[in-house]
């Protein structure tokens, strides 16, 4: 008896970590597992990029004799398609960057090898990384596990997706605009957006050099804590790391939320929400409260309502930059849609780019004072639509996508413009069948505290052991 | 409007080089409203500063202080 359900897919990532460290199971048998889930359900859903079976393979042998050497020692592990390794090509769910093969390691990647994961696929992702809906002109969309009819968010939608489907036990993603939590949101997993520079970005494909970040997507809390305890630390390739102290997310995280004051903030977040998802918000509230978290309110700055907007400004600003010369040349090789945004960056003034990020450090510090000051952490929503139907998300560049984009992003993007950690967690499901999620918000560098928190509600409410049927697939 | 008319893709294809053909542009003004007053309603970002970065501070500075490994 090994303790693991009867496909070790099913296993947690920490539950197949400790397995593996036990000799319970071998690296080659887990590996083997999740190609056979990532051929039969990642294809199904549209979430791979490419896998290389042989090489996967290999390095499960690599690592069953010489396991020991990390807190993920051979668990296998897929990513978005966006983090270089040399040797293998990286297309950024594009076509302009079709066959490219990088001739660096990235940074994230780096850490997870140097903590015994392996590396076994590449998941698709939206086109370059722009889009909070997973819409992608190039390489189709991926289908969301709860019903492939709809969309799984993005722009990490394979590693929703496949996550979600267990195929994985985590994946990477990167948020410049809600793109770790908005697939972790519409696929019913935990997605960290970390503090601006908490984890490595070298060697991970840019859209924003001012918003990008790095974080893992998971199955449970936990899980994501084990994950971002390797990732999470300086990193002196990336000039954009920041030198700050690691905290230890494992050996607080089952804490409990008592003693900790939890704010709901009184604008913004709840505006234009559905009543249904409303109500599901307000359960969660309750959840946390009964489990012994002071709830309060918190009134934000006023300016808060811009940050969306000014998100946008920025990512189109940079993006325009780096794409310019491609768009020039090669402009009939991009989405209509990601062509669409970027263009638009031609046209924001470089004046008022600049002061769109002068504007971080001041709306940081009325954040601070309004919210961080006042509360451990901030509750929000991490949608307030529901989760759209692929078909209703491709909207080309008009007005449509853009109000579509505003509104899925409407509670992640503030967070990527203030730099703060975020976590998006499932808390149940619609009654279309979808999942619901909410948002914890901390202090710069406090992810552990979201952990804790995040942990508590999952305890009380293990969202997490609901498994999408992939019977209903071929049917969509 | 007509390609030729619309300032955005005249400007484009003659400031950026960029023939947009059928293409569309997603308006950075999505709220509808101008990005001028987006900035300036959100505090102007106007910083008379030799220290450009002071959010990479602050962000810094802002993390809770406790003893850890």
């Amino acid at each position: 008896m090994t303790g693991l359900p009867a496909d070790p897919c099913d296993a947690t990532l920490v539950g197949i970590a400790a397995a593996l460290a036990d000799r319970k199971i071998s690296s080659l048998e887990v590996t083997q597992a999740t190609l056979a889930r990532l051929n039969d359900r990642g294809r199904a859903l549209n979430a791979i990029a490419g896998i290389d079976a042989d090489d996967a393979e290999a390095q499960a042998k690599t690592a069953d004799a010489n396991l020991g050497n990390g807190p993920l020692a051979g668990v296998p592990l897929a990513h978005k398609d966006m983090f270089y390794r040399p040797g293998r090509p990286s297309e950024c769910g594009s076509k302009v960057r079709q066959g490219f093969m990088p001739n660096v390691l990235s940074g994230a990647l780096k850490k997870l090898d140097g903590a015994g994961a392996l590396d076994v696929a590449r998941l698709n992702m939206v086109e370059f990384a722009l889009g909070v809906t997973g819409h992608n002109d190039i390489t189709g969309a991926v289908r969301n596990p709860w019903n492939p009819a709809h969309v799984t968010g993005g722009s990490s939608s394979g590693s929703g997706s496949a996550v979600a489907a267990r195929c994985v036990f985590g994946a990477l993603g990167s948020d410049t605009g809600g793109s770790v939590r908005l697939p972790a949101a519409c696929c019913g997993v935990v997605g960290m957006k970390v503090t601006q520079g908490r984890v490595s970005r070298y060697g991970a494909m840019p859209l924003s050099y001012t918003l990008d970040t790095v974080g893992p997507l998971t199955r449970t809390v936990t899980d994501n804590a084990l994950m971002l305890s390797v990732l999470a630390g300086y990193d002196a390739d990336d000039p954009s790391s920041a030198d700050v102290a690691v905290d230890d997310y494992l050996g607080g995280i089952e804490d409990g939320v008592a003693g900790l004051k939890i704010g709901l903030p009184t604008s913004h977040f709840m505006d234009g929400i559905s009543a249904e998802l409303a109500d599901r918000f307000d359960a969660a509230v309750q959840v946390l409260k009964s489990a012994g978290a002071e709830i309060v309110d918190v009134d934000l700055p006023a300016e808060i309502r811009h940050a969306n907007a000014l998100t946008s400004m920025i990512t189109a600003s940079e993006g325009a930059a780096l794409h310019q010369h491609w768009m020039e040349t090669r402009p009939d090789e991009y989405g209509k849609q990601t062509f669409g945004r970027f263009g638009g960056g031609f046209l924001i003034p470089a004046s008022r780019y600049i002061q769109a990020l002068n504007l971080r450090a001041e709306m940081l510090a009325a954040f601070n004072a309004h919210v961080l000051e006042r509360v451990d952490v901030m509750m929000t929503p991490m949608m307030v639509v529901d989760v759209p139907k692929i078909a209703d998300s491709d909207l080309g560049a008009g007005a449509e996508a853009a109000a579509l984009l505003t509104k899925v992003g409407h509670c992640s993007r503030p967070i990527n413009f203030l730099g703060l950690p975020g976590l998006s967690m499932p808390s149940g499901f619609t009654k279309a069948g979808l999942p619901s999620s909410i948002q914890f918000v901390g202090k710069p560098f406090d992810e552990a505290t979201l952990y804790r928190v995040a942990r508590a509600y999952e305890r009380e409410t293990e969202w997490y052991t609901h498994a999408p049927d992939p019977a209903g697939w071929a049917a969509e | 409007m007509s390609d030729e008319t619309d300032p955005i893709r005249v400007w484009l294809k003659k400031t950026k080089s960029i023939d947009l053909g059928d293409r569309q542009i997603i308006d950075p003004q999505r709220t509808g409203q101008p990005i001028g007053e987006i900035v300036s309603e959100a505090g102007g970002g106007q910083v008379f500063d030799t220290e450009p970065a002071r959010f990479y501070h602050l962000i810094k500075d802002l993390a809770p202080k406790r003893s850890i490994s």
